[in-house]
């Protein structure tokens, strides 16, 4: 089986969870895989689902606000059992320096926020994906 | 709120010559006191800014502003004596504190003027600086009351502490002075027995209202939920406080540098301590000559009671002389007559100077409500205005995500549109006929797709990955993901075969990229429809029948009819309605405001017992009301949220279920129909009572 990478997105948003997926899809092809998740606990369900399947996560995109565990405590898990992924939040919430210093804190590759364009959220795909 | 006792303190306060005021954040009404370490930085940052002169009162309002006023009192500012008002220790911490002289407490049921007046008489004759510490529950609403006393007492002192949350948010806030600095910080609270809570809820409801940041990184890093103790925390992460020397107290660390791994057990440690030191006050500083109980009521009478009780004794013993003396002293009796009469009159001006004394005190008594009332105005007026932006906010969060959708499914439709590498037009243009006769066989599967929401939920699809592989379909990985996508999944192997070829990829891939026409479509309604339904929210909520034509007669029974309507194919099993109603005539109103309002009660009663239970629903009779009483049996509503919840967009619910709206508009609705709204927890659950004058509306 092919060594593909894999690009997670956590929103509890379904509409907007298929929607960045399928941009996601359409502009990187189908060389990555694309997860979906839509809480924390999924998501982690899903990391280990993949690595079980010796795929490579390359990045997370997950929302903060979120029922049960929240965004920045997810990306924190998740760096410190992969940390050699990626790590993007999103967020419409409190103010930006604030949300910032906490992406810092985490570790983050980027924050953003919302609302955004899709322009903005390759770009950051992109950058984070070293293509 | 005590509006009325601080401006009663003011009203005597013109000999003083300066005041502080202190704003911890206490996050719980049954905050605990400061920690030891974080009292003596408290302490010293008071001293600084006081510049060390010596106080002649403390005044404290709650628990943690008590206990900093017993270090500031043991330590720099000694012999000061205290008043501590709105204590929720009780009985207990009177108790506690008995015996300590220059204490003098007051409880949360009897602050007022009289209290005032008695305390302010302990200590009549120190005139030097005094420190008030102030406890706010609302920051944004104490800084106004803070910015009101800048302008009550010109030239006095101010320490403003401000939520730390707020801080940068708070328009009000920003602009404050740049003495700023956060004293309090208190996730844990001691319920009224008197035990220690964890804070883990509580930091998370505070958290789901404001979504501050440091609680959601507090909160996470709470594993087991005990978290306690009351620190220093920079009002903007660290500069200012750090500017000043301050620094965390919570375990010795900057919140920056706590990870999940941190252990609190130290702070519950330093709370315990502090419960050991509160309960075993220091000694009386040296010269305390103060009493703790009021002085009996008639002492206040003594001064206007011991000339009337004089001039009494006095005219009685006129009268005795003048009949014992008459005959064998006349000449005598008539000096001493007129002795007696010239101190009567003189004890009547003492008298009548006391009546003025007390009307000029009245008086004054009146021009602090006056004031008092204008003040609760203009706090009202800032109340509204944080309202309304708290309003916009929401609203505008609510947006946000069916915002992001659309825009990315018009940038995904936009792409398959186009000529570029992912159009869908170049792809099927390459095609022979073998090829698009697959296409056109599934290109109707593809395009009837009940629903998507169902495709958030699956996962890769490597069983489709397997079977396609095992048919020696090239590249199956990928094609497996877009069959997937396209809804194909389900593809009998017969199907599957035909995949099998050099070009079966570029079919998939044609079928997918057929799918985003009508994915992207689907995404972008279901957008528009939540932003439909949230602007449909929001006019409901603005729209309480101001807008209609004119009130007419409603009956309100029918209106609670009509609401249960909605309802009635959605009303479970598991729940029971019990519905009483006694006969009212019909009141003047808005029928549709009405049945609104009621369904927004029956709608939360239902959301609060997902697993079922009792509806009750009572339409009654109470003297001039009629109350509409809607009770469920859930959980309750707790305690960190109830004093919120008729405000606009605080929700108990995640965020995809509401806009937390509907119990302010209740409120708003119920108001301008003239009635009230309240609601109060039961045994089980939780009851709303609506109450509306029968007599009409306003």
């Amino acid at each position: 089986m092919s060594a593909r990478r894999a690009i997670l997105t956590v929103d509890d948003e379904v509409v907007l969870l298929l929607s960045i997926r399928q941009a996601l899809k359409l502009r990187f092809g189908a060389e990555y895989i694309y997860e979906m998740a839509q809480s924390a606990e999924d998501a982690l369900g899903a990391i280990d689902r993949l690595a079980s399947e010796g795929v490579e996560l390359a990045l997370v995109l997950s929302d903060w606000l979120m029922p049960g565990m929240r965004g920045d405590e997810f990306l924190k898990r998740v760096r410190e059992i992969r940390p050699g992924a990626k790590l993007v939040m999103m967020s419409g919430h409190a103010d930006d320096a604030q949300m910032e210093a906490l992406a810092e804190e985490a570790g983050l590759f980027a924050f953003m926020s919302k609302p955004y364009t899709a322009s903005m959220l390759f770009d950051v795909v992109q950058r984070a994906l070293a293509i | 709120m005590d509006y009325q006792l601080l401006e009663a303190f003011r009203a005597r306060w013109t000999e003083r010559e300066s005041l502080a005021l202190i704003l911890p954040f206490p996050l719980s009404p049954w905050a605990f006191p400061l920690t030891p370490k974080a009292s003596e930085l408290s302490v010293a940052a008071i001293a600084e800014r006081l510049g060390g002169k010596p106080l002649s009162l403390i005044v404290a309002q709650g628990d943690p502003a008590f206990f900093l006023a017993l270090s500031l009192r043991d330590t720099r500012f000694r012999g000061s004596p205290i008043i501590a008002f709105d204590l929720p220790g009780g009985e207990e911490r009177r108790r506690q504190f008995e015996g300590d002289k220059s204490l003098y407490l007051i409880e949360l049921s009897d602050i007022g003027e009289k209290n005032v007046e008695l305390a302010m008489k302990l200590f009549p004759k120190r005139k030097r600086a005094v420190l008030l510490l102030y406890v706010g529950n609302e920051p944004r609403l104490a800084n106004s009351v803070n910015g009101r006393f800048a302008s009550l007492f010109p030239g006095l002192t101010f320490v403003t502490v401000p939520n730390p949350s707020q801080a940068s948010a708070d328009p009000v806030l920003r602009s404050s002075p740049e003495d700023t600095f956060v004293i309090g910080f208190n996730p844990g609270w001691l319920d009224r027995a008197g035990r220690y809570r964890s804070g883990k809820d509580y930091v998370r409801s505070v958290q789901d209202t404001y979504h501050v940041p440091m609680f959601e990184y507090l909160y996470s890093s709470l594993d087991g939920g005990t978290v306690g103790g009351v620190g220093l925390l920079p009002s903007r992460w660290g500069r200012e406080v750090a500017d000043r020397g301050l620094s965390l107290v919570l375990d010795k660390k900057e919140p920056e540098h706590w990870t999940a791994g941190d252990d609190f057990t130290s702070v519950f440690a330093d709370y315990r301590e502090m419960q050991r030191f509160g309960s075993s006050p220091k000694l009386l500083p040296p010269g305390a000559e103060l009493i703790n109980k009021p002085p009996p009521t008639w002492v206040r009478y003594q001064r206007v009671l011991q000339p009337l009780l004089a001039a009494l004794v006095l005219a009685v013993a006129a009268f005795s002389l003048r009949f014992i003396f008459r005959r064998r002293e006349k000449r005598l009796l008539v000096e001493a007559n007129a002795r007696l009469e010239r101190e009567v009159a003189e004890r009547t001006d003492e008298l009548r100077s006391s009546n003025v004394e007390l009307e000029v005190s009245n008086a004054n008594l009146i021009e602090a409500i006056r004031r008092a009332e204008k003040m609760q105005k203009n706090v009202l007026k800032s109340a509204r205005a944080i309202t309304l932006g708290r309003f916009a906010a929401g609203m505008a969060n609510g947006l946000n995500s069916p915002l992001n959708a659309a825009r990315a499914a018009s940038a995904s439709l936009r792409s398959v549109v186009g000529d570029g590498h992912q159009g869908f037009h170049p792809l099927l243009l390459a095609f022979d006929e073998a090829q698009r006769s697959i296409f056109l066989r599934n290109a109707p599967r593809v395009l009837s797709r009940p629903d998507y929401v169902k495709e958030a939920a699956k996962a890769e699809p490597r069983e489709l990955e397997r079977r396609l592989s095992r048919l020696s379909v090239p590249d199956a990985a990928r094609v497996a993901s877009d069959l997937s996508d396209a809804g194909l999944a389900g593809l009998g192997d017969a199907e599957l075969a035909a995949f099998a070829d050099e070009k079966g990829p570029a079919v998939a891939q044609a079928l997918y990229r057929l799918s985003v026409f009508d994915r992207s479509t689907w995404i972008i309604d279901e957008s528009v429809d939540r932003v439909a339904e949230i602007i449909k929210t929001v006019r409901d909520y603005v729209d309480d029948g101001a807008t209609a034509k004119e009130a007419g007669d409603v009956d309100l029974r029918g209106t609670i009819e009509r609401a249960l309507l909605i309802f009635r194919n959605r009303l479970p099993a598991s729940v029971i309605l019990q519905a009483h109603y006694d006969e009212l005539p019909p009141i003047r109103g808005f029928e549709s405001v009405f049945v609104r309002v009621w369904a927004n009660l029956v709608q939360n009663a239902l959301r609060a017992m997902p697993r079922g239970g009792r509806l009750d629903i009572s339409l009654r009779r109470e003297g001039g009301f009629a109350v509409v009483s809607v009770g469920d049996e859930g959980e309750g509503i707790h305690p960190s949220i109830a004093h919120r919840m008729f405000e606009p967009f605080v929700t108990t619910r995640e965020k995809a279920e509401g806009m937390g709206l509907g119990l302010a508009f209740c409120k708003k609705a119920i108001e301008s129909a003239g009635g009230e709204i309240a609601f109060e927890g039961k045994e089980r659950g939780t009851v709303f009572h609506v109450r509306i004058p029968l007599g009409g509306s306003a």
